[in-house]
């Protein structure tokens, strides 16, 4: 199956490229942390479209998974004294997620989606509970690990490449195929001989390594982590509405208008921020009705 | 190669399978019987779908009751579903290629069930004749020792029934693999089938060779 015409590549480029030359046109810190933070979004939707839209696993919980990530390198990166931290970083956010692998394990389609909608709300009772760890409802300071910005701007920028290549790369293997079969019907896929656990546990690890890693350079850029992280409003709207835009379950595009959109709310939220949900679902809808496909009917996920 | 010994499962107050003991060899077998007769609880217990509550269930030698669904599709027993059942956003070839790593394999059955020139086709533009194949090189790409066919004939014309009917037994004249049959229509297991099974009510009512299994089905027909 060829997953990606050379059309898709030179798209992805671009991106790159504007995003690479930015700070040689502008030298506004907001834009820039804006335009950071928005690239890391729209990876993390690219992320989210791969493993939970592709496979038709549709994990609402995500922003659990995004904001246990955060907390991890959070806690890690201020923590830690030695050069040990990135394992711990990731030791803790495996761990801290661990439990949203189980309605994987056990459940399907909207059961598996509702129950893990339930994990995002459980954040914040814990970080009151243990407000040391999690710094209660105000979150925690991070320490910076750059100096220089332009050295955090671009690493994260090749962390984010590295991560949507990767993507790329697993959607176009035998695994991304795997993904669709689940998707389409599990059972069968199951009666094809595809080990379903397997690939649920690593689907699992993967995840949470990526969105760790992005995590790391997300709290970074915005020197805070707290639970509004695991908020779904707007974060898993937006994910969600991202992914459907066009070709849901390729991470492409996903990354593009995941990327536009976290822009978008960025720049509503200084004047207009009571409104901006509502102008960016106006929006992403319009899109809907215009290319003709929506959640609703994804039957021809790419 | 399979054995089942003393067979049971109930499904509430319901008897699906009601102490069944049969031996299949590398050979091609049809199953009739009426619909709730068993025949697709029969398959799904075999293949792990559905756990038995009596009995055990022996193939080549080993006691596989306890084994996965995977488990079991790993040691040969392969299956296709009473209603089609593929990789529908998946093209005919996509359908099949991930699941080996042998291309030639993949080409090979393509070939064998005439799907090759269709490779690139989603199934959603094949006919239900085609569908049928494709389920059926799904099974084979995986390279079974027993083939389960769940209806396959069902919603056929008599003509493509007959084609695939005659494309099952080369199946199993050149690979040399067990294939179970369930059939509604005795008329269609009898073009192909070297022995029948009638199931009705969880139990087997007739397990002959094909042509006493029809004498014996007509005259029990007649009797009534």
């Amino acid at each position: 199956m060829r997953e990606y015409s050379r059309k898709d590549l030179v798209l992805f480029i671009v991106i790159l490229t504007l995003i690479l030359v930015l700070p040689l046109m502008t030298g506004s810190s907001y834009i820039l942390i804006l335009a950071l933070l928005s690239y890391l979004f729209g990876v993390l939707v690219a992320i989210y479209d791969l493993f939970y839209v592709r496979t038709g696993y549709l994990n609402l919980g995500y922003t659990y998974i995004i904001a246990s990530c955060g907390f991890a390198a959070a806690i890690a990166i201020n923590r830690s004294t030695d050069m040990l931290w990135p394992l711990l970083a990731v030791s803790l956010a495996i761990a801290l997620s661990l439990p949203m692998l189980i309605p994987a394990l056990r459940l399907r389609g909207p059961f598996y989606s509702v129950s893990t909608l339930l994990f995002p709300f459980a954040l914040p009772p814990i970080a009151r509970l243990f407000p040391d760890v999690f710094g209660g409802d105000a979150g925690l300071y991070v320490k910076p690990v750059f100096e220089d910005f332009r050295v955090l701007y671009y690493s994260a920028i090749s962390l984010g490449a590295s991560v949507v290549a990767l993507l790329m790369f697993i959607a176009s293997t035998r695994l991304g195929i795997y993904f669709l079969m689940i998707r389409d019907d599990e059972t069968l896929a199951e009666s094809s001989g595809v080990r379903i656990l397997r690939i649920k546990i690593l689907l699992f690890l993967i995840s949470v390594l990526m969105t760790v890693s992005v995590m790391f350079f997300y709290i970074q850029a915005s020197g805070v982590v707290s639970v509004e992280l695991s908020d779904p409003v707007p974060i898993l709207i937006y994910t969600l509405m991202a992914s459907a835009v066009y070709r849901p379950g390729s991470s492409l595009y996903s990354l593009i208008s995941g990327i536009a959109l976290w822009w978008l709310d960025g720049l509503m939220r200084a004047y207009i921020y009571d409104l901006r949900l509502i102008i960016a679902s106006t929006l992403l809808l319009s899109v809907y009705l215009v290319k003709g496909v929506g959640i609703g009917v994804r039957a021809k996920i790419y | 190669m399979l054995e089942l010994r003393s067979i049971s499962k109930r499904f509430g107050g319901v008897i699906a399978l009601d102490n069944i003991s049969l031996k299949v060899d590398k050979e091609l077998v049809g199953i009739v019987g009426p619909n709730g007769s068993g025949k697709t609880t029969l398959f799904n217990v075999i293949t792990g779908h559905v756990k038995h509550d009596q009995g055990r269930l022996i193939f080549m030698g080993r006691d596989i009751s306890r084994l996965s669904i995977g488990e079991r599709v790993r040691i040969g027993i392969l299956r296709t579903f009473q209603s089609p059942k593929v990789f529908w956003s998946l093209s005919v070839e996509d359908n099949i290629a991930p699941l080996t790593r042998n291309k030639a394999h993949v080409e090979e059955v393509l070939k064998m069930l005439d799907l090759w020139e269709r490779r690139k086709a989603m199934p959603t533009r094949l006919g239900l004749s085609y569908v049928r194949r494709l389920e059926i090189a799904r099974c084979l790409v995986l390279d079974p020792k027993l083939l389960l066919l769940d209806e396959p004939l069902a919603g056929l014309s008599s003509v493509e029934a007959s084609e695939l009917g005659s494309l099952i037994e080369e199946i199993h004249r050149k690979l040399g693999i067990g294939v179970i049959v369930i059939e509604h229509k005795i008329s269609h297991l009898s073009s192909f089938a070297k022995r029948i099974i009638a199931m009705n009510s969880g139990r087997v009512v007739i397990d002959a060779p094909a042509e006493d299994a029809i004498r014996k089905v007509r005259d029990m027909l007649l009797s009534i």
